[in-house]
């Protein structure tokens, strides 16, 4: 299986990449706050300035 | 029952909004005041959210309180309070009583629409924090009296940066701790799942290097807390859960990288690095769940109290808004009726009577006059008066309390943490087994093979089921608790009220509501004016607790609103004024119509609704129940035998020291309390339980907090506390057959990483269920 | 950083949102789930009937299969994900798209690559591996387009007014980093010509690589984009905040981690190297576990509206494609485990799993989110909620129908193939009759395929009516404040600005890694590729690469398998269990997923010429009652001698150990070996004419597959 020196530096860099974009986020506070953003998702669009009612909240 | 249309709780008396539209019902005029203000900014919005999120924590009924906050304006203030940006911008952070869903989150950010200089709000509904920052014409001020307005009491942060960083710092390590452990895990697992499945010899070594790569940030970084914690236990002599993790990552690390080097390609990273993640979590969840309840901003604005008006000496008139905090020696302060007095002093206008009850237990007021002294803590039940500050913080009786009270936790019983006594004997007797199979398998010679197997068996009998086991127990049991209203300050609490022996229960605003209420109402002679008209009246405009229990006495009657003249209030002594020429009195619990009495009325505290009953389910739980007042005989005993209680189950004239003194004396005592008086008990007592409506002091020294209305929660949370330890136990027998289980595989030399790989994960998710499962009784209650 | 000063927000900035690119896609999206659907029906009817097959080249099974499968995966799932994700990402981030130009690149640069599928498939111009048939320059066209996606989607979170990024536009990165990646490694081939190139891995390798895109192909496009719009439009039209968003966050993370790996268990008990097996069994079950934490997160934030559920079609079709999803993925780990796919692999328990999860889990929940997004993009109400209600049910029914058909045929046929006597013969030593006794499911699975067509022109048409009846205001101005950290230190605004190109110079340079290490590594895979070497097993001779081509031109791997795996019965039935070693000259491998027909890997001098001659032209004439559709233009078409030097080299670069003699002479070798099969069947009275027809290159490759190691007495 010679493939496998192939798939497997894959796999370390797609992990690398993966852990590496985990640490930048939690670095930039993404994570700090883990309850009102599911909150806020609902209500994202409500600042209309020309208000349709056919939108959402 | 219905429920109220603002916050949702169940309406006793229901209010109804007064003008044509009749809306409603509300459960108290705080939540009427409010719907009516959100109203009035075209918010109406608000409900709409409200009623489409089906989805919010319960919260407790709002009371409007008229302060100006004028104090957040102060420069010193703001320099102490507030985060001044280069672009001459202000953020200042509030703690929001009340926040509950979706909808407050709508409301509070769109501050800046309707308060002018705002630029921008966001609240984080994790902590009930909002930050506000400001453009620098505008007023915090302004803010926090609109917050009030729609129903969340702002109460102002410290702008800390050091320690705010501090923590946020310390989140995040935990998180990213975490999330290495979790990733390098799932990574090695493919790797050794690779190497247990038969990789060929030309991929064994590499596979085996990079597990090794893996797993070193996981054994160094993210499991450094172990270490950490290993230590601090090491210093003071004691053992921890900790020591025996940290004991086996470490074997396993120097095995693992001591094999890599001599060619064998085996090593327990899986395991281990995954076991790591697990408990990680398990931690983190635990904490995250703790910090939901009586997290540390919460006191910390607890303590700080409410505004307080500074007058003026030269004008008493002239009246300054400032925060306790800067209140100086000497200062004068005007006390308005129905307000704590902010610091201890002498009156220098005015006179009034007092409510010592917080701070005493008594429930009779006391009267103070020019030059009388006055405590912090109690509270003005008659008019204004002027007092002038003798002693501030710490000398106050309040400050006195507060220290007694931090000795108070000293005194604490220690809790016996069942899983670090488990852990003690764990680690000795692992110890003797693998020195044990060290001289077992030592026969045929082999040091090397012998020293091998001695670090297999404590890398195998590491305890981790126990170790996630009982902090996920506990995590489950707070957050249901918290969803129920009942906010728990730390795990430990659990394990002593499951062994509560002594209950003792103040009776003044614990028991009793602490408001007056008429119990005995009889008109003696006819009058021109009729008795609850001459109320209505009169009593219009007074606070004093009897008016006002007057008042609500008559509301449900049919009421006339008659011309009244020359109306007095004697501060103490009553009221009176005239109605259709007649001269009507209303003093010393009667009326008077011309100097002639034509009623009469009693009045005396009120048992909450669901006392009796409390205290009868707390009877079930086998504990001895005792009332310890500092109120008079005759009113202790009359409450007692109302909610059933014999003469030998109260006490009365009890000092805050006294109550701390039969609490010192008692085993496993439980103290349920909410005023100052009860604060030392509270503290020095194994748990104490401040109920809803508790003062801040009081709130501090416990360590249960009922957020909601009512004893009977007290009675379920025993009941609760007892259910979970059964759990508990239930997990620790699980884990420790586990590991007997390894300890006959590693004598029998049946023990590999593969062998591991495959009892760890089986063990932890048992312990898993079983949490999850918990008892019938809890079934029940979680419903 | 301070709470406070992360919530320090910049200036008050108007935008709106660009809804016209979404109102695009989800015509789109319609559209081609109506031609996918349609194929879809048609195949199934030629399964359970050859006449559908209609005798035309560019319509038979073995051509549309590819068709229905990248119509239905890339066209209507595709554009449906393109739909939501424009529509939620700008929602999510208070920001419009990146920009406008890109977007229409991205859609009609789309929409051309379909057409382009559409075109050249029934042509028959494939590359014969599954869910890749697309030829070079279209691979090479989607990679460009995704890029472009990529910038665009990227570009707009730079651009973001909310600095949360919501656990949904997680997913979606994940979904565009993945896919990329899979779609560079597995298209790695050389070209012989415009129409046609040659996989860089052989055999076993081929398989593998194929397989871990083939498998991702299904979790990074049809799961993880999925979950992302679950996260988004299931709270929204629940108007609950998501169950627990600390859940979603460790889902999202576990199932990235995990999921990648699980693709091995398409090749249990093949030649693919047993520890390899093991790991994609491992990870497949392992991933039962974030799968459900997903579904479980979705179900309760519906859980406190049941009451909506039942009225709502949005909620409804939620609801009951997340009831799916958990079904899917409880069966896709069972399927994994070795014992259990030594049952269900090559029979239609497959198809069945797959469509549980396209059509219960994908279509259902496209059509909740288009249900959701139509009326709301053009301002008006959803025309009939019956007529909604007539489609859930329709679909419900035509889905149960489909599984419930491809649980009994899969079943009974595998109990059929493995079932033997006391003696140890084969009770149905003849496939055709296996074949025969599930033709009838093939009916009811047409029939139940048939329904959930019906159920989706039923919401075309809804749609449709919802649309007109509606009308398109110009697009709301918003208002939001743009993120600004300039009060931190001064003249910090520019660092603001800068935040987000670390995540695109991520991003391009993971792509750009993942490019340079494949063209590094392939000189390396190719030397190597004959470790595993076996003396008997040669080279194709020049004729046999023509048949081969053809026969996967004609998609002859979708319904016939090449591989005899290691059991008693395959033995019995087919003969020596397949080797790794056999599979070094296959570019590409030619294993299959499927045995609609018997395999074919010792098919090799099984029988005469003339068998297959009569076979190709009419299989019923060979075997009564075959399914198979009849292959007439093979005897009037002409072969393509010239391209064949051309082919060599493509071979020989490729590792083939072709000398340059062979290949300078292999156009008269190729002749002269289809002058002795002409030969042999005009001696059984076929005319000469035939010599320079199709057919004769496709029965010299037929007779050569497996023979060198099957006929031979080597050992394993």
């Amino acid at each position: 299986m010679e493939i496998m020196p192939f798939l497997i530096p894959i796999a370390l860099i797609m992990a690398a990449f993966f852990i590496g974009g985990f640490i930048w986020m939690t670095k930039k506070g993404q994570y700090d706050d883990l309850e009102t953003p599911r909150h806020r998702m609902l209500l994202e669009d409500d600042k209309k300035v020309t208000h349709t009612k056919e939108g959402e909240l | 029952m219905s429920a109220c249309i603002h916050c949702d709780q169940d309406v006793v008396t229901a209010y109804f909004n007064e003008d044509s539209t009749k809306e409603g019902p509300f459960c108290c005029r705080g939540c009427l005041t409010v719907y009516n203000v959100i109203h009035a900014k075209g918010l109406a919005e608000y409900y709409e959210i409200k009623k489409n999120v089906s989805f919010f924590k319960k919260r407790a009924p709002v009371e409007i309180k008229s302060a100006q906050y004028s104090y957040l304006d102060d420069e010193d203030f703001l320099k102490e309070y507030s985060y001044l940006s280069n672009n001459k911008e202000q953020t200042m952070e509030f703690y929001l009583e009340g926040i509950h869903c979706l909808a407050c989150l709508w409301i509070i950010e769109k501050l800046p629409e309707f308060v002018s200089g705002v630029v921008s709000s966001k609240l984080n509904m994790s902590r009930s924090v909002v930050s506000v920052v400001l453009k620098n014409d505008g007023k915090f001020s302004r803010v926090a009296y609109e917050l009030e307005n729609l129903g969340y009491r702002p109460h102002p942060l410290k702008m800390n940066q050091d320690t705010q960083n501090l923590k946020t710092k310390e989140e995040r390590a935990a998180m990213l701790r975490i999330g290495i452990a979790g990733a390098a895990s799932g990574n090695i697992m493919l790797y050794a799942v690779s190497l247990y499945a038969g990789a060929g010899p030309e991929y064994a070594g590499f596979f085996n290097l990079l597990t090794v790569l893996f797993a070193i940030p996981v054994l160094t970084y993210s499991a450094f807390p172990f270490y950490r914690n290993s230590w601090m236990a090491f210093k003071n002599k004691s053992l921890s859960i900790d020591v025996p993790i940290s004991l086996a990552l470490i074997m396993g690390g120097v095995m693992g990288v001591y094999n890599m080097i001599n060619g064998v390609n085996e090593n327990y990273f899986d395991s281990l690095s995954a076991l790591v993640f697990l408990l990680l979590m398990s931690r983190y969840f635990l904490k995250a769940i703790q910090e939901m309840g009586l997290g540390t901003t919460d006191l910390h604005f607890f303590y700080q109290g409410e505004s307080v008006l500074k007058v003026n000496e030269n004008n008493f008139h002239m009246t300054t808004e400032i925060h306790p905090k800067f209140i100086k020696l000497n200062d004068l302060l005007k006390v308005a009726p129905m307000q704590i007095i902010p610091a201890d002093g002498v009156v220098v206008s005015g006179e009034t009577y007092l409510n010592n009850s917080l701070l005493t237990g008594e429930s009779d007021l006391q009267k103070v006059l020019v030059n009388d002294d006055v405590f912090s803590g109690t509270m003005n039940m008659g008019s204004d008066i002027i007092i002038k500050v003798k002693k501030i913080n710490k000398d106050t009786r309040l400050g006195q309390i507060l220290r007694s009270i931090e000795n108070g936790w000293g005194h604490k019983s220690k809790i016996i943490d069942i899983t670090n006594v488990v852990s003690k004997f764990f680690v000795a007797i692992v110890f003797m087994l693998s020195i044990a199979l060290f001289i077992w398998s030592y026969k045929d010679g082999n040091t090397k093979h012998a020293l091998e197997q001695a670090l297999t068996l404590l890398i195998v009998t590491c305890p981790c089921a126990l170790a996630i086991a009982t902090p996920l127990t506990f995590i489950r049991t707070l957050s249901k608790s918290a969803q129920k209203g009942i906010i728990i300050k730390d795990d430990a609490v659990i394990e002593k009220l499951a062994r509560v022996k002594n209950v003792f229960i103040d009776k003044t605003g614990t028991i009793t509501e602490n408001s007056l209420k008429i119990s005995s109402f009889y008109i003696l002679h006819d009058s021109t004016v009729a008795p609850h008209d001459v109320i209505h009246n009169l009593e219009k405009h007074s606070t004093h607790p009897l008016a006002v229990s007057l008042k609500n006495y008559i509301k449900p009657l049919p009421l006339k609103t008659l011309p009244v003249t020359d109306l007095k209030e004697i501060p103490g002594i009553g009221v009176s004024g005239i109605i259709e020429n007649h001269f009507y009195e209303i003093k010393n619990h009667s009326i008077y119509e011309d100097h002639k009495i034509i009623c009469s009325f009693e009045a005396s505290d009120t048992v909450r609704r669901d006392a009796k009953h409390a205290i009868e389910k707390l009877r079930e739980h086998q504990v001895h129940i005792q009332i310890l007042s500092g109120d008079k005989e005759e009113y202790v005993q009359k409450i007692a035998n109302e909610v059933g209680l014999t003469s030998a189950e109260y006490q009365s004239g009890m000092s805050p020291e006294k109550k701390s003194q039969v609490i010192k004396s008692s085993e496993q005592s439980l103290m349920i309390g909410d005023g100052a008086n009860d604060a030392i008990a509270l503290s020095y007592a194994d748990t104490g339980i401040a109920v809803f409506g508790a003062m801040d002091i009081s709130l501090r020294a416990a360590d249960v907090y009922l957020s909601l209305p009512g004893l009977s929660p007290v009675a379920e949370l025993i009941t609760i506390s007892k259910e979970t330890m059964k759990v508990i136990y239930r997990n620790l027998v699980l884990s420790l057959f586990y590991n007997s289980i390894s300890v006959v595989l590693a004598f029998t030399g049946y023990i590999s990483p593969l062998t591991a790989a495959i009892i760890m994960p089986l063990s932890s998710l048992s312990v898993l269920i079983s949490t999850l499962i918990g008892t019938k009784k809890l079934r029940m209650i979680w419903k | 950083m301070n709470s406070a000063v992360t919530h320090r927000e910049g200036k008050l900035e108007r935008f709106s949102y660009d809804d016209q690119i979404v109102r695009l896609f989800i015509i789109a999206t319609l559209i081609w789930g109506v031609v996918a659907m349609l194929l879809g029906v048609t195949i199934a009817f030629q399964l359970a009937d050859w006449h559908v097959n209609l005798g035309v080249p560019w319509l038979t099974f073995g051509r549309l299969r590819p068709l229905h499968t990248n119509a239905a995966i890339f066209a209507f799932c595709g554009n449906a994900i393109f739909a939501g994700i424009y529509y939620s990402h700008q929602r999510l981030l208070k920001a419009r798209l990146f920009n406008d130009t890109l977007s229409k690149v991205h859609f009609w640069g789309w929409q051309f690559i379909i057409i382009l599928a559409a075109i050249t498939l029934p042509l028959g111009i494939t590359t014969g591996k599954e869910y890749a048939e697309l030829e070079w320059p279209i691979d090479i066209l989607i990679t460009v387009i995704w890029v472009v996606f990529a910038v665009n989607f990227f570009g707009t979170i730079i651009r973001r007014r909310e600095r949360h990024i919501y656990v949904a536009i997680w997913f979606y990165i994940a979904t565009i980093l993945t896919v990329a990646v899979l779609h560079i490694i597995n298209s790695l081939e050389i070209p012989v010509s415009m129409t046609k190139s040659y996989s860089i891995y052989a055999g076993v390798q081929d398989a593998l690589v194929q397989w871990w895109y083939g498998h991702n192909a299904v979790a990074f496009f049809l799961t993880t984009p999925f979950l992302g719009l679950m996260y988004y439009f299931v709270p929204k039209a629940a108007n609950r905040p998501v169950y627990s968003y600390r859940l979603s966050i460790i889902h999202f993370w576990s199932l990235v981690f995990i999921y990648i790996w699980a693709g091995p268990h398409h090749l249990l008990y093949t030649t693919l190297p047993e520890w390899v097996q093991t790991l994609g069994m491992v990870f497949s079950i392992a991933l039962w576990m974030p799968s459900w934490g997903g579904m479980i997160n979705g179900l309760l934030t519906l859980r406190g509206v049941w009451d909506k559920v039942r009225t709502d079609p949005v909620l409804k079709f939620m609801a009951l494609a997340l009831t799916f999803y958990g079904m899917a993925t409880f069966e896709g780990p069972l399927l994994s485990i070795k014992s259990v796919s030594a049952i269900a692999h090559f029979t239609d328990w497959i198809p069945g799993h797959v469509h549980a999860g396209t059509i219960g889990w994908n279509y259902l929940l496209i059509a909740a989110i288009m249900y959701y997004m139509v009326p709301r993009l053009w301002n008006s109400k959803i025309y009939s909620l019956r007529l909604a209600n007539i489609q859930f049910w329709t679909a419900t029914i035509g889905l149960v129908l489909y599984i419930v058909s491809m649980w009994v045929a899969g079943i009974s046929q595998s109990l059929m193939w493995r079932a033997m006597d006391a003696s140890g013969k084969l009770v149905y030593p003849n496939f055709i009759e296996t074949v025969i006794k599930i033709v009838p499911m093939y009916w009811v699975r047409a029939i139940g395929g048939t329904l959930v067509l019906t159920s989706l022109i039923i919401m075309v048409y809804n749609l449709y009516k919802t649309a007109k009846a509606g009308s398109i205001s110009s697009e709301p101005v918003l208002e939001a404040y743009a993120l600004d950290d300039s009060s931190l230190e001064p003249g910090a605004s520019a660092h603001r600005k800068l935040e987000g190109w670390p995540m695109i110079f991520a991003v391009l340079s993971l792509v750009a890694i993942l490019v340079g290490s494949a063209i590094e590594i392939v000189p390396a895979v190719l030397s190597k590729s004959f470790i595993v070497k076996m003396d008997v097993v040669k080279p194709y001779t020049p004729l046999e690469l023509m048949g081969r081509d053809i026969y996967i031109r004609e998609g002859c791997y979708l319904c016939h398998s090449q591989t005899v795996r290691p059991m008693a019965h395959e033995v019995l039935r087919y003969g020596k269990a397949s080797e790794a070693a056999e599979f070094v000259y296959d570019h590409p491998f030619q294993w299959g997923s499927k045995r609609t027909g018997p395999d074919l890997a010792r098919v090799g001098q099984k029988y005469p010429n003339m068998w297959h001659y009569r076979h190709m032209y009419d299989p019923r004439e060979v075997t009564a009652g075959s399914i198979m559709p009849n292959y007439k233009w093979l005897f009037t078409d002409k072969a393509d001698y010239q391209s064949i030097m051309k082919k060599m080299n493509v071979m020989k670069t490729l590792g083939v150990p072709y000398t340059q003699e062979e290949i300078a002479g292999s156009l008269a070798a190729a002749k002269a070996q289809a002058l002795v099969i002409k030969d042999d069947l005009v001696a059984a009275g076929v005319p000469q004419a035939i010599l320079d027809k199709e057919i004769i290159p496709l029965i010299a490759y037929l007779q050569r597959i497996g023979v060198d190691y099957g006929k031979s007495e080597v050992q394993p």
